[in-house]
């Protein structure tokens, strides 16, 4: 099993959100899978069943930081476990999306390694490529 | 003749003694209750003191946590309001490109999103206002006589997706309560609108409310046969503002419900409590 360069996931409690996001995504051109996810919940069932089946893991999830079941760190650790205990070392790249510049949050961001990158709502075409870009997901 | 006047002298001065000796001691007596009741209001200066350290103390407590959740319902407001607006910039952006590539059909359903977007940020605005309405309506609140059961069918008219139908008396013990009227009507609101959407989706909703008179306190148990919630996980969080639980995925709502049933029941020194079992549904007991 290794890492789908051509998939992403986008967790956001908000389903229009996900809607734009997914949007974004799909314009940029790199990825063939756009999977959104309205709870992280969702997510993690996701990734259960992709561990059992033995399919390619996503190898970027864009996360929302404030959910209902669990924050967008909590989540973060929670997949981190699930690929540990599953003995794979796989390492896919976390992006944090914010609403806020709340104290709270960046707290949060630097007890959490895992989380690469800090990206302000509302994500758009420029935002999302720089990222791309800083994690090599396109050339300069 | 010196010895003499001397022995003389001496013993007028211990007569004189003598005789001052029971104003001496009555003195002395003075100066030790004198002394003792010093003592005693040295203790109730301590005593005073100490109380007014301790209520310092609570008061500090009381104040801290008031500035903390005043910091926590910043946070999730901001962040709520904000994203009804970012939303609406993500949309603009979506459309502005869709309609250079004039696409017709994904420009409607981007703006059948935005109208979604739109109503969902004005309920949270009405919900935040409820809460700072019940700030002031609490604080110069009136009580007034109200017949329970005709204000119950009023309410659950307004409520989406549920009708007298779903809804079953069981113990009438009494059918009139002194309470603030709008308090109560949030409570009811409350409770049925949380009913309403968290219903289990393999069974028809059944509400079914007990009046019962206990001790000649006035009591409504309140049950239904959604889909729960999970007490012991959530115990902490179960009637904090902004908490919403596992399974409420999908379902809209900002987690102001239970909060603010809380904070109308204890305004009026009553008390509420929640049991459930997932997929049972809950049972509420309050105590007005």
């Amino acid at each position: 099993m290794k890492l789908d360069t051509q998939s992403i996931v986008l967790v956001d409690d908000n389903d229009v959100t996900n809607y734009y996001n997914a949007d974004i995504v799909m314009e940029s051109g790199v990825f063939t899978k756009v999977i959104t996810h309205q709870s992280p919940i969702q997510t993690l069932e996701f990734l259960k069943t992709c561990i059992s089946n033995e399919q390619d893991l996503p190898s970027i999830f864009v996360i929302d930081v404030k959910m209902p079941e669990m924050d967008g760190f909590e989540l973060i650790d929670e997949i981190d476990e699930l690929l540990d205990m599953a003995g794979l070392e796989l390492s896919p790249v976390f992006i944090i999306l914010t609403t806020s510049t709340h104290m709270r949050d960046f707290e949060q961001f630097d007890k959490t390694p895992l989380a690469k990158k800090f990206v302000s709502k509302p994500l758009d075409q420029e935002k999302f490529l720089e990222v791309l870009k800083e994690f090599e997901f396109v050339g300069e | 003749m010196m010895q003499n006047e001397l022995l003389k002298r001496l013993i007028e001065r211990n007569l004189q003694a003598e005789d001052l000796s029971p104003q001496i001691s009555s003195f002395l007596e003075l100066v030790d209750f004198t002394l003792c009741q010093m003592i005693e209001e040295r203790r109730m200066v301590d005593r005073a003191t100490e109380s007014m350290l301790e209520n310092a103390e609570n008061l500090t407590i009381r104040l801290t946590r008031m500035n903390e959740s005043l910091d926590s319902f910043n946070y999730h407001i901001s962040h709520d309001l904000k994203t009804g607006f970012m939303n609406t910039i993500g949309l603009s952006k979506m459309m502005l490109k869709y309609l250079e590539l004039k696409d017709m059909d994904k420009l409607h359903e981007i703006l059948d999103k935005q109208i979604d977007n739109s109503n969902s940020a004005l309920k949270l605005i009405d919900q935040f206002l409820e809460i700072s309405k019940l700030d002031t309506e609490f604080t110069f609140g009136v009580r007034e006589r109200i017949e329970i059961r005709p204000l119950l069918a009023d309410i659950i008219e307004t409520i989406p997706n549920l009708s007298i139908d779903n809804v079953a008396y069981g113990n009438q013990d009494y059918t009139e309560i002194e309470y603030n009227l709008n308090g109560l009507t949030s409570i009811f609101r409350n409770l049925f609108t949380n009913s309403s959407k968290y219903r289990s989706p393999e069974r028809e909703l059944k509400i079914t409310i007990d009046f019962i008179l206990e001790d000649g306190n006035k009591i409504v148990i309140y049950r239904d046969n959604g889909i729960g919630i999970d007490i012991e996980e959530h115990k902490s969080k179960l009637f904090k503002p902004f908490m919403r639980f596992a399974h409420s995925t999908g379902i809209e709502g900002t987690g102001i419900g239970l909060y603010l049933i809380r904070k109308i029941i204890d305004s009026e020194k009553g008390e509420i409590l929640l049991e459930s079992e997932l997929d049972k549904g809950v049972q509420f007991t309050i105590k007005f």
